[in-house]
């Protein structure tokens, strides 16, 4: 019943993970709500799920691995259908967003983490609490349930979810986002369960894009922000710059970048070449090996 | 340790997605070696009449305190037959407890001292062949620990696996696991891969209200024990603080005020006697901001029954917020809240 992969030992994966995960509370019209955030870019965007922080929700407060809550906390937008809400802290120190994972790639049977605020170890101890399993089933969720919003594809995991625990990222056993916790369970089986990461980004980066054009507008050319090298058939991102349009599109180390619109690439400079023109704002359709392609909005060169 | 582990798993190549398990043989081996230092506890007596023997201090929830009976489980602690277990297992009114070790062999145990606060209690048997447990120094979070527990067969000790969710719980005396805890194994000890003993089980909470799994699970530390063992072997009954009790239940809140909002005032408590009203927002008390229910918590915890304190609201008089300050002298908590 218990596992580890020799590669990322648990306690590897807390240690690359922990500094991501906030507990956050917030006063909806509703009373005070309370659950898990995570931080996904350093300039201190948090993801957290609708039932923590609804629409209207006022008196935000962010609890981060260091002692002390925030104070001036933003609500970026809220989707209530997607059951998720983007809040902004200004950072006191350099963050370490945590990293996407490909939701679709997650097989049955694979090794899964929970961490997040489990009986408040975040807020009394400054600890987020770490939990092991397996992603124990995918099924579709048809009735909202307890404060849940979201209907349709979930993961499931065996490691634990509890009060506390929502909105809380569920990692793979590299420790990549792959979803976010749901408070909708199915009756039939008690167990946790996490919105897939993969169809949230688009709504994600549009939320984002939304607070995000105004320093577009400042900069002239736009920017992917990605190292690569030729190989596997295209390039191959060998590191992504943080805050960058690559970094917010959720693309990760290791993928691999086939074509740029129509451009097929094939070196380095392919890259440059696309790209050339091409000014912050603007669209570009990139095609990822094994994952399809995906539609970025270009942010300014820094 | 992963070098030990990665040598029994040897295969010639590693899938980059497949996870491997912890081997069954050494789970199997390392149960064998600790659960000699595993009994079950049997104890006959009249539980407290009004099922007000606990309080949940440490997150426990309430059905923690008004479990079936049956045996559970205690940790051999130090030389000389002294068990560890928890409070709750040996609390009411006993009439024997009865302890049951690796061999079968039951003899009848004597409660020695107990602490309330950290859950635990220590049992003394009269028997010198029960073995230790070696002692972790170092353990991360993430790290496999496994509990034994020997119930509800005595003779069949039973293995739970899982990880360390997080190092320091409860003013650092407690480490919290996800490895499942029950009726049955609360009190055995909780273990590293190594063999090594982390701490005594204790503080479970069995489930949560909306039904998912619960894997929240405590264990106080050794470095707890062992300072408070000096204590407990001298007979010290530690007893659960009296605390300090305004008589307020939360409100659903205000979103223009900071502040926490009065729900219920129970009646006959302080509140009720000072006039604090339901719909009141508490801002401050004795000046120190109040701006949830855990600030709330903590500055009660920190004032002794009896005191007098400023409670400073914000009321809603006529559609309109006005600030009041009501002088509350503060009553002691009634046992089992």
């Amino acid at each position: 019943m218990s596992f580890f992969s020799p590669q990322d030992p648990p306690e590897v994966v807390y240690e690359k993970v922990h500094p991501s995960v906030v507990a956050i509370r917030s006063l909806a019209p509703l009373g005070e709500r309370s659950g898990s955030g995570v931080i996904i870019d350093s300039s201190g965007t948090i993801l957290t799920s609708y039932s923590v922080v609804p629409k209207g929700a006022k008196n935000i407060r962010v609890w981060t691995t260091e002692p002390g809550k925030y104070q001036n906390v933003e609500l970026i937008g809220t989707s209530k259908k997607d059951e998720l809400s983007l809040i902004r802290i200004t950072p006191k120190k350099k963050l370490s967003p945590i990293l996407f994972g490909k939701s679709a790639r997650i097989r049955i049977g694979d090794i899964a983490y929970t961490v997040g605020n489990a009986a408040n170890s975040i807020i009394l101890d400054t600890q987020p609490s770490f939990q092991i399993g397996v992603i124990s089933g995918s099924y579709n969720l048809q009735e909202p349930r307890a404060n849940s919003t979201y209907q349709g594809i979930v993961l499931e995991t065996s490691a634990a979810v509890n009060v506390g625990m929502e909105g809380a990222p569920l990692l793979d056993k590299a420790g990549r986002m792959i979803g976010f916790i749901t408070l909708n369970y199915s009756p039939n089986r008690f167990l946790g369960c996490a919105i897939p990461i993969d169809g949230q980004i688009f709504v994600i980066n549009r939320l984002r894009k939304e607070t995000t054009s105004k320093e577009n507008l400042e900069s002239k050319e736009g920017e992917l922000g990605v190292s690569v090298q030729p190989g596997k058939g295209g390039l191959v991102i060998t590191n992504i710059l943080p805050g960058s349009s690559a970094e917010y599109a959720g693309l990760q180390v290791g993928d691999v970048i086939e074509r740029i619109g129509k451009d097929v690439l094939q070196k380095p400079e392919d890259l440059d070449k696309s790209l050339k023109g091409v000014k912050s704002g603007d669209v570009i359709w990139v095609a990822i090996k094994e994952v399809g392609v995906i539609k970025i909005h270009l942010r300014g060169k820094k | 340790m992963w070098g030990i582990l990665v040598l029994l798993l040897a295969t010639p190549s590693f899938q980059e997605e497949s996870p491997v398990s912890i081997p069954e043989r050494l789970l199997q081996k390392l149960r064998e070696q600790s659960a000699r230092s595993v009994v079950a506890i049997e104890v006959d007596r009249t539980s407290d009449p009004q099922g007000r023997t606990g309080s949940g201090s440490h997150g426990s929830h309430n059905d923690y305190y008004n479990r079936p009976v049956g045996p559970t489980s205690g940790t051999v602690i130090a030389a000389d037959g002294y068990i560890l277990t928890t409070w709750f297992n040996v609390s009411g009114k006993i009439q024997t407890i009865k302890v049951t070790g690796w061999d079968g062999k039951s003899s009848e145990a004597t409660l020695v001292g107990y602490d309330q606060i950290h859950d635990i209690a220590l049992l003394q048997v009269e028997r010198t062949d029960l073995p230790l447990l070696p002692t972790a120094s170092r353990y991360r979070q993430g790290d496999f620990v496994f509990i034994v527990g020997r119930s509800p067969s005595p003779l069949r000790p039973t293995v739970n696996v899982g990880i360390i969710s997080a190092t320091d719980r409860w003013k650092k005396s407690a480490v919290q696991t996800d490895a499942e805890l029950n009726y049955g194994n609360v009190g055995g000890p909780l273990i590293t891969l190594q063999g090594e003993l982390v701490g005594v089980t204790c503080h479970i909470r069995p489930r949560e209200p909306w039904g998912q799994s619960s894997g929240v699970g405590f264990a106080t530390k050794w470095e707890t024990i062992q300072k408070l063992l000096p204590r407990l072997k001298a007979g010290e009954k530690i007893l659960q603080k009296e605390r300090a009790f305004l008589g307020i239940q939360p409100g659903e809140g205000e979103p223009d005020i900071v502040g926490i909002q009065v729900g219920q005032v129970l009646p006959g408590s302080p509140a009720e006697q000072a006039k604090i009203l339901p719909g009141d927002i508490i801002t401050s008390i004795d000046k120190e901001k109040v701006e949830t229910w855990e600030d709330f918590l903590s500055i009660l915890e920190k004032r002794k029954p009896g005191k007098a304190v400023q409670v400073k609201v914000e009321r809603k008089i006529e559609g309109v917020w006005k600030t009041q300050t009501f002088e509350v002298r503060l009553g002691a908590l009634p046992r089992g809240n």
